[in-house]
C-alpha cells in the first residue's frame, strides 16, 4: 500500500488535486502553504505517472489529523537524502573518469574530498529514515494504526527513557571505538599498488580454496 | 479451524516455534557456554583457541533467536506483544549484552596490548554469561506466569521479572549452557587446554545437577500448576525420564572420551527440558497469575489467521530442510580441533 500523504509532504505539495512540482532545494511555509525554491514544474507528477500534468493528491486532501505535521522538516530531510545521493553519483563518476585517465592520484583536492565523503552515505541513510518515519505520522501502520494507539500500555515512560539512554551510551562508545580503529587503519595506509593487484586475483583465491 | 494430519494450525505453529527455540538453545547454547568459560582460560593463546572454536558459527547461531522471535511475532502476535512488553527491561539488557558480545569478539584481536585484550575478554565472558542467565530468567517467568488483564496487557511491576524462581531457572540455564559449551570445547581443543576444559566440564555438571534439583523442588512445592499435568497423565512422566537419562549420559560418555556423542546427548537434554516446558504450558503460552487469574493467553487466542499460519507452515516446510542442510554443511566444514592462522580472531 502506498502512502500519498507522505509523498505530498516530501515535496510540500498542498493543493487537493493539482500537478505536483519537483524541488531541487526549497523551503516550505506552513502558514501560506507555499514552497520557495528551485523547482521543476510538474516534476512530481512526472515521477508518479510519466506525465507532467497528472494531478497529485496534496496534503489538503487529507483531514488535519491524518497527515504529518512537520512538513518543512520532512521536506528538508528528504531533499538532503536525494541531494547526497546525487552528489555521491557525481563524485563516483568523476573519480572513475579520472582513474580511467590515470590522473586520480595526482588530484589531491579530489582525494581530500573523498575523506569526508565517507560520512555522506551514513548521513543520507539517517535523514532518509527520518523522512520516511516522520512522513508516515500520525500513523505507525499507514491508514490502519495510529502511533498514539500503538504504545505498549505496560511499558512505562521511565523504562523507555532508560533504554534510550542505554543505547545512546552504547552507540557513543561504539562510535569512539570505530573512529579510533578506523583512524589507525587509515594511518597504516593502503597496500602498494602491485600488492593490491595481487590481492584482487580472484582466480588465486579460488585456487586456495580448492587446495584446502 | 483448519487442520493438517488431524492437528490444528496453531498447534503446528506452537511446535514450529518450540523447535526454533530448541534449535537456538542448542546452537547458541554452546557458544554462550564457551564464552562464559572464557575467563577461566589464563593465557592469550588458550583464549584465542576458545574464541576461534566458536568463531565460524557463533553469529549464525544467534540468527536462530531472530527466527524464533519472528516466528512468535508472525504466528502468535498477541503473545509476542504481551511477552515483550512485560519483559521489556530484560530484553533491552539482553540486546545490550548481544551487542557487547559481538563487538568483543570482533575487536579483541585488533590491538596487541594486554589491557585491550583483557578488557574485551572480560566483556565477552560477562556478556555471554548474562545472556544465558537472562534467557533462563525469561523462561522462568513464562513458567510461573505473569499478571495480565482481560486484554492480555501486562499489569505487573517492571521489576517483577527478578523473582527467586526465575533467577534459579536463570542459573540453571547458565550451568546447562556451560556444560554444553565445555563439551563443545573438548571436541575443539588439545593438550593442556583440553585437560583444563575436561576438569571444568565435571564441575559444571555438578553445579547443573544441583540447580536442576533446586528448580524441580521449588516447582513441585510452590508452583503446582507446573506438575499437575504429569499427575493427571503419568505417561507424560516419560519426558522428564528421557531428560534425566540424556543428562546422565553426558558425563558417562565424556568419561569414556566419546565427546561427540556426549555433545549429542547434552543437546538432547536441552531439547527434552524445553519439551517438558511445552508440555507443562500447552495450549497456554502465557499464564495469568494476577490477583484475579483466568486471563491465560492460549495459542488459539494468540494465533494469527489460519490463512497466515497456513502460508507460514508451507514456507517452513520448504525452508527447514534447507536450513538443516546448510547447518550440517557448515559444521562439517569446521569440524575438528582449532588451528590458529592469520585469518583467526
Amino acid at each position: 500500500m502506498n502512502q500519498p500523504a507522505k509523498l505530498a509532504a516530501f515535496e510540500g505539495h498542498y493543493p487537493e488535486e493539482a500537478p505536483g512540482d519537483l524541488y531541487l532545494i526549497g523551503w516550505v511555509n506552513k502558514e501560506t502553504q507555499e514552497v520557495r525554491g528551485i523547482r521543476l514544474p510538474g516534476g512530481l507528477s512526472f515521477l508518479v505517472d510519466w506525465n507532467f500534468a497528472t494531478p497529485i493528491k496534496g496534503l489538503n486532501a487529507f483531514p488535519e489529523d491524518e497527515r504529518p505535521g512537520a512538513i518543512n522538516a520532512i521536506f528538508q530531510f528528504y531533499h538532503l537524502m536525494v541531494a547526497i545521493g546525487l552528489l555521491l553519483i557525481a563524485i563516483t563518476l568523476y573519480g572513475t573518469m579520472q582513474w580511467w585517465r590515470g590522473k586520480i592520484f595526482s588530484q589531491r583536492w579530489f582525494l581530500w574530498l573523498l575523506v569526508p565523503a565517507v560520512l555522506l552515505p551514513q548521513i543520507s541513510n539517517q535523514v532518509g529514515w527520518f523522512a520516511a518515519e516522520m512522513g508516515r505520522q500520525p500513523w505507525v501502520v499507514y491508514g490502519h494504526l495510529r502511533t498514539a494507539d500503538a504504545l505498549s500500555e505496560s511499558v512505562t515512560a521511565s523504562n523507555v527513557l532508560f533504554s534510550l539512554i542505554f543505547f545512546t551510551i552504547i552507540y557513543a562508545i561504539l562510535l569512539l571505538l570505530y573512529l579510533y580503529l578506523m583512524d589507525k587503519k587509515i594511518r597504516v595506509g593502503p597496500y602498494d599498488e602491485s600488492e593490491i593487484r595481487d590481492r584482487l586475483r580472484l582466480k588465486d583465491i579460488a585456487a586456495q580454496f580448492d587446495n584446502k | 479451524m483448519q487442520t493438517f494430519l488431524g492437528i490444528d494450525y496453531p498447534t503446528w505453529w506452537f511446535l514450529v516455534v518450540g523447535a526454533l527455540f530448541s534449535g537456538y538453545a542448542i546452537l547458541d547454547g554452546f557458544d554462550l557456554g564457551a564464552g562464559a568459560w572464557h575467563l577461566f582460560f589464563r593465557d592469550d593463546k588458550s583464549r584465542r583457541i576458545a574464541l576461534n572454536a566458536v568463531g565460524p558459527v557463533w553469529d549464525g547461531n544467534e540468527v536462530w533467536l531472530v527466527i524464533g522471535g519472528g516466528a512468535l511475532f508472525a504466528g502468535f502476535p498477541e503473545a509476542y506483544a504481551t511477552l515483550f512488553s512485560a519483559m521489556y527491561i530484560p530484553f533491552i539488557l539482553f540486546l545490550g549484552f548481544l551487542i557487547f558480545r559481538a563487538v568483543s569478539i570482533e575487536f579483541r584481536g585488533k590491538e596487541p596490548m594486554k589491557w585491550w585484550r583483557n578488557l574485551w575478554d572480560i566483556s565477552y565472558s560477562i556478556s555471554s554469561a548474562m545472556l544465558a542467565l537472562l534467557l533462563g530468567v525469561v523462561l522462568g517467568n513464562v513458567l510461573i506466569g505473569m499478571s495480565m488483564n482481560e486484554n492480555f496487557v501486562y499489569t505487573g511491576h517492571w521489576l517483577e521479572f527478578l523473582n527467586p524462581y526465575a533467577l534459579a531457572v536463570g542459573l540453571m540455564s547458565l550451568a546447562l549452557f556451560m556444560v554444553h559449551g565445555a563439551i563443545y570445547l573438548t571436541m575443539k581443543t588439545e593438550g593442556a587446554l583440553f585437560k583444563k576444559v575436561y576438569r571444568l566440564l565435571w564441575r559444571s555438571i555438578l553445579v547443573f545437577v544441583g540447580m536442576f534439583i533446586i528448580v524441580t523442588v521449588i516447582s513441585i512445592i510452590s508452583f503446582p500448576h507446573l506438575t499437575d499435568r504429569f499427575r493427571d497423565n503419568p505417561v507424560l512422566l516419560g519426558i522428564p525420564l528421557l531428560a534425566f537419562l540424556s543428562i546422565a549420559n553426558v558425563p558417562r560418555l565424556a568419561s569414556k572420551g566419546k565427546f561427540t556423542r556426549s555433545f549429542v546427548f547434552s543437546a538432547m537434554s536441552i531439547s527434552f527440558l524445553l519439551i517438558l516446558v511445552a508440555v507443562e504450558l500447552y495450549p497456554v503460552i502465557l499464564l495469568d497469575r494476577g490477583a484475579d487469574p483466568g486471563n491465560d493467553l492460549d495459542i488459539f487466542l494468540a494465533a494469527s489467521s489460519d490463512k497466515a499460519l497456513g502460508i507460514m507452515l508451507t514456507i517452513t516446510a520448504i525452508g527447514l530442510p534447507l536450513v538443516i542442510a546448510y547447518t550440517v554443511f557448515v559444521y562439517r566444514t569446521f569440524w575438528g580441533k582449532v588451528k590458529l592462522d592469520e585469518s583467526s580472531y
